[in-house]
């Protein structure tokens, strides 16, 4: 028990931060290390203080709970606390250490810290794996897609994305200035993008067919999706077919 | 309105058999009366009955548009005028068409005077019965229509109701507030006790939206200030407001809770989306007797850019406001330079 664990609270309002930090006065091994009101100052404590724990809210400006965690791969364990969203039944299914609704009473707290000093003490990895299943399962579309580009978080509105490209267990989006490594499958995009603007033409791609301008003959069975001069991608004979039932040409 | 006997074709064939039965009793007639050879037996039936037949589905269009709102006298005299037209132009061109095959010495024994006058009775009774028919699918027609729209109104009545009911209590505000609650009975239960008032009366006013009824703008101004001043409790520095409301405004009247959803929505998509503090401005202004309230705040572009859907909220007002003044364009949405603004006009005369 000598251990003391270094805490971060994120929550764009600030009493609900307060609440949280006098909870946490009772435990003497937790020691509140920086109180964060959004996603971008929470990405850039976590790498500053390498903390051990983080109490995390879902609702907040810009980038959600839930999206701040994709790009975080520092091993830092994580209880949610929300006042009322879709994720929480699902969270509570896949048993994320914990979820805590608001408002919450100091035993309710106790019970989720107790939880989190469990896990520590014998070691346990991050719950990246878990965080990942929730978004996985959720059958909302994605409105945007957050990526960590050097320590910055970048927002990505799905309008700008020309297309999406399989790397192995990761995937490189592209817009058109820049290109953004993401540890997802190409699956997931698949079925979470909205499948009026997002279609797979290939094996290796998933495109937004607005950036399409143009489809040129590349042999016998394959077509050649344009993008612009220096980029064109290969459409395999299926993505031709979805494209052709999208479009209607 | 459509075509009652030529947009369904079940209609139409029987109309068509119905014509071929009655050409054939025609020329029937004419052989039991006449002594006549077989070919302008046949003609006769064919010509005139043929004749009816297009000109019965045309008939259709002075029932659909003569105008009935010039009083009976007029109406009768429209349908005296187009029945004689009509039956005179019938016999002209059948007589016509017959001139073209046989002698004018067949004719004249088909056309003799007593012929004359049982073929303008046929015409005219014919021309009647068609008068009468479509008058008939007209008016069923009608009744048909004012059930069915009657039937969307209640439709749309119920669902909005069920809108209503739903935004009534929006769970992320409550949690939140009571989260808040919760926080300040530990720092300062002065400030606890102050905002448990408000929530209360908050509560207490939105659930009068269930009477249908209208009430003076300062009681819903008042409530909007309420409201405001808990969320302003939550976020702290993130959110502020100003008003500009003249004094002559505060006795003219409004839907209860027609606000709440503009500043809610102020709330969710300037101060939930943004890091940096917002601000929602009231102004309300007499406009040509009305009252209009416009509600401005500013939001980050670049959140909302990624973040789709706009305004279930506005939705629904927008919709309460067609139910009640029977208008759409009471509400209008502005969004340029960061800066989102909606507007609402209420008529001040034929409120209920």
């Amino acid at each position: 028990m000598s251990n003391i664990y270094r805490a971060l609270i994120v929550d764009d309002e600030p009493l609900a931060r307060n609440i949280i930090k006098s909870y946490l006065k009772r435990w003497e091994n937790i020691e509140v290390v920086d109180e964060c009101s959004n996603g971008f100052e929470a990405l850039k404590s976590v790498k500053e203080y390498k903390p051990h724990l983080m109490f995390l809210d879902i609702q907040m400006p810009k980038v959600t709970g839930l999206e701040l965690m994709e790009v975080i791969d520092d091993p830092v364990l994580v209880v949610f606390s929300t006042a009322y969203d879709q994720y929480a039944l699902k969270a509570f299914e896949l048993n994320a250490v914990d979820y805590l609704l608001k408002p919450f009473n100091e035993k309710r707290f106790g019970d989720a810290v107790k939880k989190l000093i469990q896990k520590l003490e014998t070691g346990e990895k991050s719950n990246q794996q878990q965080i990942n299943s929730i978004q996985e399962q959720s059958e909302e579309k994605l409105e945007r897609i957050v990526v960590k580009k050097g320590n910055k978080l970048e927002v990505i509105p799905l309008e700008d994305i020309l297309y999406i490209e399989a790397q192995d267990d990761y995937v490189m989006i592209y817009t058109s200035d820049a290109h953004f490594l993401k540890a997802k499958t190409m699956k997931y995009f698949e079925d979470h993008l909205p499948p009026e603007n997002f279609i797979r033409i290939h094996r290796s791609y998933v495109v937004n067919v607005e950036k399409i301008k143009q489809l040129e003959p590349y042999n016998k069975d394959t077509q050649l999706a344009v993008i612009s001069k220096d980029c064109k991608l290969k459409v395999s004979r299926t993505g031709y077919k979805k494209l052709k039932e999208l479009l209607d040409f | 309105m459509i075509h009652p006997i030529v947009s369904q074709s079940r209609i139409f064939k029987f109309y068509t058999v119905v014509w071929v039965l009655i050409a054939v009793l025609h020329s029937l007639v004419d052989w039991l009366i006449y002594d006549l050879n077989l070919k302008l037996l046949i003609a006769d039936g064919l010509v005139f009955n043929s004749l009816m037949f297009f000109i019965g589905l045309s008939i259709w269009y002075p029932v659909l548009y003569i105008d009935k709102n010039k009083g009976q006298w007029n109406t009768f005299m429209q349908f005296l005028i187009a029945g004689i037209v009509i039956v005179g132009l019938w016999l002209l061109m059948g007589k016509l068409i017959l001139q073209f095959s046989f002698s004018k010495e067949e004719l004249d024994i088909i056309f003799n005077q007593r012929a004359y006058i049982i073929r303008i009775v046929v015409g005219a009774f014919q021309y009647l019965l068609f008068v009468l028919i479509y008058y008939m699918f007209k008016f069923y027609e009608e009744l048909d229509e004012k059930n069915r729209s009657q039937e969307k109104l209640n439709r749309l009545l119920r669902e909005s109701e069920l809108k209503a009911l739903k935004s009534q209590l929006n769970p992320h505000f409550l949690f939140n507030s009571l989260n808040s609650i919760s926080a300040l009975t530990i720092s300062n239960s002065d400030d606890a006790r102050e905002m448990i008032n408000k929530l209360s009366e908050f509560l207490r006013y939105s659930l009068k939206k269930n009477e249908e009824k209208v009430l003076p703008l300062k009681e819903e101004l008042k409530n909007v200030e309420r409201y405001l001043e808990i969320e302003k409790v939550r976020f702290g520095d993130r959110l502020t407001s100003t008003s500009d409301v003249p004094s002559t405004c505060y006795d003219m009247v409004l839907p209860v809770m027609i606000l709440q959803p503009l500043y809610e929505n102020a709330v969710k998509y300037g101060v939930y989306e943004s890091v940096e503090p917002v601000e929602i401005r009231t102004f309300c202004r007499c406009l040509e007797g009305d009252l209009e309230i416009s509600v401005v705040n500013n939001f980050d572009e670049e959140a909302l850019r990624s973040r789709k859907g706009e305004g279930v909220g506005l939705d629904n007002v927008r919709d309460r406001l067609r139910l009640v003044y029977g208008r759409t364009d009471l509400l209008t949405v502005n969004k340029e330079n960061g800066y989102f603004e909606v507007s609402l006009r209420i008529p001040q005369k034929n409120s209920k």
